[in-house]
C-alpha cells in the first residue's frame, strides 16, 4: 500500500507517491484557485461579477467546442478544423438571412449543415481512408477559411434576424443566455461521455484501438462520430459567436481550434488518447478564459498575450506527456 | 564431457551461467560450447531457456553466475554493442530494415558515423561495400540500389546477415528464421548459411522445426527447463532420439482433470477457409464441449485461421456454420453476437485497455448488456460483473479499480478471460492463451478450460504449448504451411506424436 514499484524497479516513497498522484488528479483544479486568488489581488476589478461573468460570456463559444474536441482527442484523434467551421458556418447562415432573406429557421439549418458536412468529410477521411487527422483537418480548416472569403466576398454584415439578436444579448437573471447554452452543452457532454455506452466507447477506442476492435467496438465509426460531434458543436458555436456580436466578419473564430485544443489538454485530456473529463475540460477552459481576461486586466501588450498563450501551450503538453510517462507507476 | 571427433577450434564458451527470472530459472548452470565454423542447433519446448540463451548470447540479459569466454578470453557481452564489437551478432526477422532505404544503406547502416565514415554519405563506396557483402550471403545478383521493401522475406533475411557479417560478426544467431519463409527460400538461406560455415563464420540456429535440425546443422543441443540437455553431433542421434530428449520425463506425465461429459452437437464448422498467404483451404468443425486444439509451427497458419474466422481478417473464400446455420461474419462485433469468444495471442497490444481499471476491461465487450435505456450505462451491474469475475479468476489486485498495466502478466490474462466470460460465449477461442505466465496461473487457466468444456462451450485451443496440447485436447489438429494436414484423437494424442506430426512435410 506505502509503495510502489517504479518503472525502474526503485520503490518509490509511499508520500511521493501519494502526491505525485494528487498532483496529476486535483492539480489543474489547484493552479485555477491560485490563478483567481493571484489575479484578485493584482487587479481590484476582477472578482467583480460583471467582470467574471464578462469572462464566461466572452468564452462560451470556445467552451461549446471544447466540449467536442474533448471526444475527438480522447479517442486519439486530433481536430484543427473547428475555427473554420465557426467562420464558414455564420458565412454561410448569415448570407443567406442577410443578402438572400432566408428566414431564421433556414439559417438555424445552414449553421448545422455547414457543421454536419466539416465533421463528416473529417470523419470519413480519418476513418475510412486511414488519412491522419492532424493533416486532414488542417486541409478542411484552410478550405474552410477559403470558402469563407469566397463566399461573403470578405463583406461583414451587422444586425442578425431578432430572433439570434435576442437571444445573443439576452440574461436570464444575471446570466447570459449564451453561458447558460454553453453549461447545458458541457452537462450534456459530461453526461454522454461518462454516463453512457457511447463515452464507454470513445474511451476504449483512444486507450486501445485494437483491443476495442477485437471487444466488437466498431472504431472506424466510432471515429466518424467524433468528428461529427465536434463538427456540429462548432457550428452551434459559430451561432452563439455571430448572435452574440450581432454580426458575420470573414475572421472569425481565427484561433480557436488551439484556443479549444489547449483548453482540452489543459483539462486534463490526453493528446494519447484514452484520458481525461468534462469536469476537466471545463476547467481547462476556465483557465484559459481567466488568463486572456489577466493579460488584459493587466494590461499586457498585445504582442506579449501571443507569447503568454503559446507559453501555457507549451506547459499543458508538457505536463501531458510527463503524466502519460509516469501514469504507469501510478494508478 | 566433450566426447565428440570435434577438432575445430573452440569459439565460445559458456561456464556455468544462470540467469532466473521472477518464478523462473530461466537458465539453470549451463555450460555451451560452440566451434568455429560449425552450424550448432538449439532446441527445446517452449520455456526450455532458448530465448534468454540467445538474450544472453546477444548482451541483451546479463546473467547473474557464470562466465563466457570468447576465443578463450573471459568477456563480458552486456550491452549488445558490445556482443556486437566482439563479434556476435543475432539476426534479427526483418524488425531492424528500413525498407524504405536501400540495400547499400541497410547494409552500412550502423557504420554510418562522422567516425567510421566521415561526414559526407559517399555512394560509390557504400555500394562496393555491399556488393561484397551480398556476395558472402550468395546475392550477386541484387543491385544495392535495390530498395529493401521491395524485396522478398528470404532476400531480406539475407541482407539482415549481410550486415552483420559487414560489420564483423564472427558469430551468428539465427532464431527461427525459417518461420516466415516459403520453401524456396528456406532452401536459398540454408546453402548460403553452408557456404558461410565454409568461411569459417559459426552459426547457432535456434528452432522447432526438427527436420531442419537435421538438414544443416554440425551439431544439436538440446534444452530443457533451463538446463542443458546434452550436445551430439548430428550423425550419432536421429529424430527418434532427439525427441525424448526435448520432452523429458514430462512426455509420459500428464495432467488429469477427470472425465468430461459427452461431446454435444456440432457448433461451429468451418469449409474451405481462405485467408491470404497464410489460410488455404482450411476445413474443420467443432462440437460443443469439445476441446479442439490446433498444432504447428511458427508462421503454420494457425493464428490467422482463428482470426478469419472471427472476423478479424478478411477472407477470400470459406464458408462457416454456427449452431447448423451458415453465417458471415465481417467483423468482430458480428462474432461476438453469434456466441464467439476470442482471447488473442497479444494481450498487451489487442487484449487489454492497459491504462484503464480492471472494471472498464471486464466490462468492455458487454456494454449493451450493462447498459439501460438511452444506453445509460449502469454503474451496479458493471461493478457487481467485475467483481464477480475478479473473485471467481482469483485476480490478485487490491481494487477492481486498478489499471490493468499495474498487474501481472498473469493476472492480466485473467482480465482478458473475465472479459470473454462476461460475454458468455458458446464458442470460444484461445491463442496462446498461457503464454508468458507463471506456471501456478497456468494450471488455474487449464481448470477454467476444462470447466467451460464440460459445460458446453466448444473450445479451439491454438498453442505452441505441446503438453498443452496432449493435456487438455480431445482431438488436434495438424496445421503446416497454411493447410491442415493431419488429426490425433484419443490416445494417439501425445507430445511425441504432436511433434512429429507437425513436423512431418507432407511432400518431402
Amino acid at each position: 500500500m506505502s509503495t510502489t514499484q517504479s518503472k525502474t524497479g526503485e520503490p518509490l516513497n509511499g508520500f511521493l507517491h501519494l502526491l505525485a498522484r494528487f498532483a496529476f488528479r486535483y492539480g489543474i483544479y489547484i493552479i485555477f484557485l491560485i490563478l483567481v486568488v493571484v489575479m484578485s489581488i493584482l487587479s481590484p476589478v476582477f472578482l467583480t461579477v460583471r467582470n467574471l461573468s464578462n469572462v464566461l460570456l466572452q468564452n462560451a463559444d470556445i467552451g461549446i467546442i471544447c466540449v467536442g474536441t474533448a471526444y475527438v482527442i480522447i479517442a486519439r484523434g486530433i481536430d484543427v478544423s473547428m475555427g473554420a467551421v465557426v467562420a464558414l458556418g455564420s458565412a454561410v447562415a448569415v448570407t443567406a438571412m442577410k443578402a438572400g432573406g432566408a428566414p431564421w429557421y433556414v439559417g438555424l439549418l445552414l449553421f448545422l449543415l455547414v457543421g454536419l458536412i466539416v465533421g463528416l468529410v473529417n470523419g470519413v477521411s480519418v476513418a475510412y481512408l486511414g488519412m491522419p487527422s492532424f493533416l486532414v483537418t488542417l486541409a478542411t480548416m484552410t478550405i474552410g477559411r477559403g470558402l469563407v472569403l469566397a463566399i461573403s466576398g470578405g463583406k461583414s454584415y451587422y444586425g442578425l434576424p431578432a430572433v439570434y439578436s435576442n437571444l445573443g444579448a439576452g440574461y436570464v437573471g444575471p446570466i447570459p443566455n449564451v453561458v447558460i447554452g454553453m453549461v447545458i452543452i458541457f452537462v450534456i457532454g459530461y453526461i454522454v461521455l461518462s454516463k453512457t455506452v457511447f463515452g464507454r466507447r470513445v474511451y476504449a477506442v483512444g486507450s486501445n484501438e485494437v483491443a476495442a476492435q477485437v471487444s466488437g467496438i466498431r472504431v472506424k465509426r466510432m471515429i466518424l462520430y467524433t468528428f461529427v460531434v465536434n463538427g456540429l458543436l462548432a457550428a452551434v458555436a459559430s451561432m452563439v459567436l455571430s448572435a452574440r456580436l450581432n454580426s458575420f466578419s470573414a475572421s472569425m473564430g481565427t484561433g480557436y481550434e488551439f484556443s479549444a485544443i489547449a483548453a482540452v489538454v489543459i483539462g486534463g485530456v490526453s493528446l494519447y488518447g484514452g484520458e481525461g473529463n468534462m469536469g476537466g475540460v471545463f476547467v481547462g477552459m476556465l483557465i484559459i478564459g481567466v488568463v486572456n481576461n489577466a493579460l488584459n486586466l493587466l494590461g499586457v501588450s498585445a504582442f506579449y498575450q501571443g507569447v503568454a498563450r503559446g507559453g501555457i501551450i507549451f506547459l499543458a503538453v508538457l505536463i501531458d506527456s510527463l503524466r502519460s510517462r509516469y501514469a504507469r507507476n501510478f494508478d | 564431457m566433450n566426447g565428440t571427433s570435434q577438432t575445430k577450434r573452440v569459439l565460445l564458451s559458456l561456464k556455468s551461467i544462470s540467469k532466473s527470472f521472477p518464478g523462473v530459472k530461466a537458465l539453470d548452470s549451463v555450460d555451451f560450447d560452440v566451434r568455429e565454423g560449425e552450424i550448432h542447433s538449439v532446441v527445446g519446448v517452449n520455456g526450455a531457456g532458448k530465448s534468454t540463451l540467445v538474450n544472453v548470447l546477444g548482451g541483451s540479459v546479463v546473467p547473474e553466475h557464470g562466465e563466457i569466454y570468447w576465443n578463450g578470453e573471459h568477456v563480458q557481452l552486456h550491452p549488445p554493442q558490445r556482443a556486437l564489437r566482439h563479434g556476435i551478432a543475432i539476426v534479427h526477422q526483418e524488425l531492424s530494415l528500413f525498407p524504405e532505404l536501400d540495400v547499400a544503406t541497410n547494409i552500412s547502416i550502423s557504420r554510418l558515423t562522422p567516425r567510421d565514415h566521415g561526414w559526407l554519405i559517399r555512394d560509390e563506396e557504400l555500394r562496393a561495400r555491399a556488393r561484397e557483402a551480398l556476395e558472402r550471403v550468395g546475392l550477386n545478383h541484387l543491385s544495392p540500389r535495390k530498395i529493401v521493401g521491395t524485396l522478398s522475406p528470404g532476400e531480406r533475411q539475407l541482407i539482415e546477415i549481410a550486415r552483420t557479417l559487414n560489420s564483423g560478426a564472427k558469430l551468428l544467431i539465427l532464431d527461427e528464421p525459417t518461420s516466415s519463409l516459403p520453401e524456396a527460400e528456406v532452401k536459398t538461406l540454408f546453402d548460403n548459411l553452408v557456404v558461410l560455415k565454409k568461411q569459417g563464420i559459426s552459426i547457432i540456429f535456434v528452432t522447432h522445426h526438427l527436420d531442419e535440425v537435421f538438414r544443416i546443422s554440425d551439431c544439436v543441443t538440446v534444452f530443457r527447463n533451463g538446463r542443458n540437455i546434452g550436445t551430439n553431433p548430428i550423425g550419432d542421434i536421429d529424430h527418434a532420439a532427439l525427441v525424448p530428449l526435448i520432452l523429458g520425463r514430462s512426455a509420459t506425465e500428464q495432467y488429469d482433470y477427470g472425465e468430461k461429459p459427452s461431446i454435444g452437437e456440432e457448433a461451429l464448422r468451418v469449409e474451405n477457409l481462405q485467408s491470404g498467404q497464410k489460410v488455404r483451404n482450411v476445413s474443420f468443425s467443432l462440437h460443443q464441449g469439445e476441446i479442439l486444439g490446433i498444432a504447428g509451427l511458427l508462421g503454420s497458419g494457425r493464428t490467422e485461421t482463428a482470426r478469419a474466422i472471427f472476423g478479424l481478417e478478411s477472407r477470400e473464400t470459406g464458408t462457416v456454420w454456427i449452431n447448423g446455420s451458415k453465417v458471415h461474419i465481417k467483423d468482430p462485433q458480428q462474432a461476438i453476437r453469434h456466441g464467439m469468444g476470442f482471447i488473442t495471442e497479444d494481450r498487451r497490444r489487442e487484449g487489454l485497455l492497459l491504462q484503464k481499471p480492471i472494471i472498464d476491461n471486464v466490462a468492455v465487450a458487454v456494454l449493451r448488456r450493462l447498459s439501460g435505456a438511452l444506453g445509460f450505462m449502469r454503474s451496479s451491474l458493471e461493478t457487481k460483473a467485475a467483481q464477480r469475475r475478479s473473485d471467481e479468476l482469483h485476480i490478485a489486485t487490491p481494487s477492481i479499480q486498478r489499471n490493468v498495466a499495474t498487474l501481472s502478466g498473469g493476472n492480466q490474462q485473467k482480465v482478458v478471460l473475465g472479459k470473454w466470460l462476461e460475454t458468455e460465449p458458446t464458442i470460444f477461442i484461445l491463442d496462446e492463451p498461457t503464454r508468458g505466465i507463471d506456471v501456478g496461473t497456468k494450471a488455474e487457466f487449464y481448470r477454467l478450460i476444462v470447466d467451460l468444456a464440460s459445460k458446453g462451450v466448444a473450445i479451439l485451443l491454438i498453442t505452441e504449448d505441446i503438453m498443452e496440447l496432449a493435456s487438455l485436447c480431445d482431438r488436434v489438429l495438424i496445421m503446416r504451411r497454411g493447410r491442415i494436414t493431419g488429426e490425433l484423437s484419443g490416445n494417439q494424442i501425445t507430445s511425441s506424436n504432436i511433434i512429429l506430426a507437425i513436423n512431418r512435410d507432407g511432400e518431402a
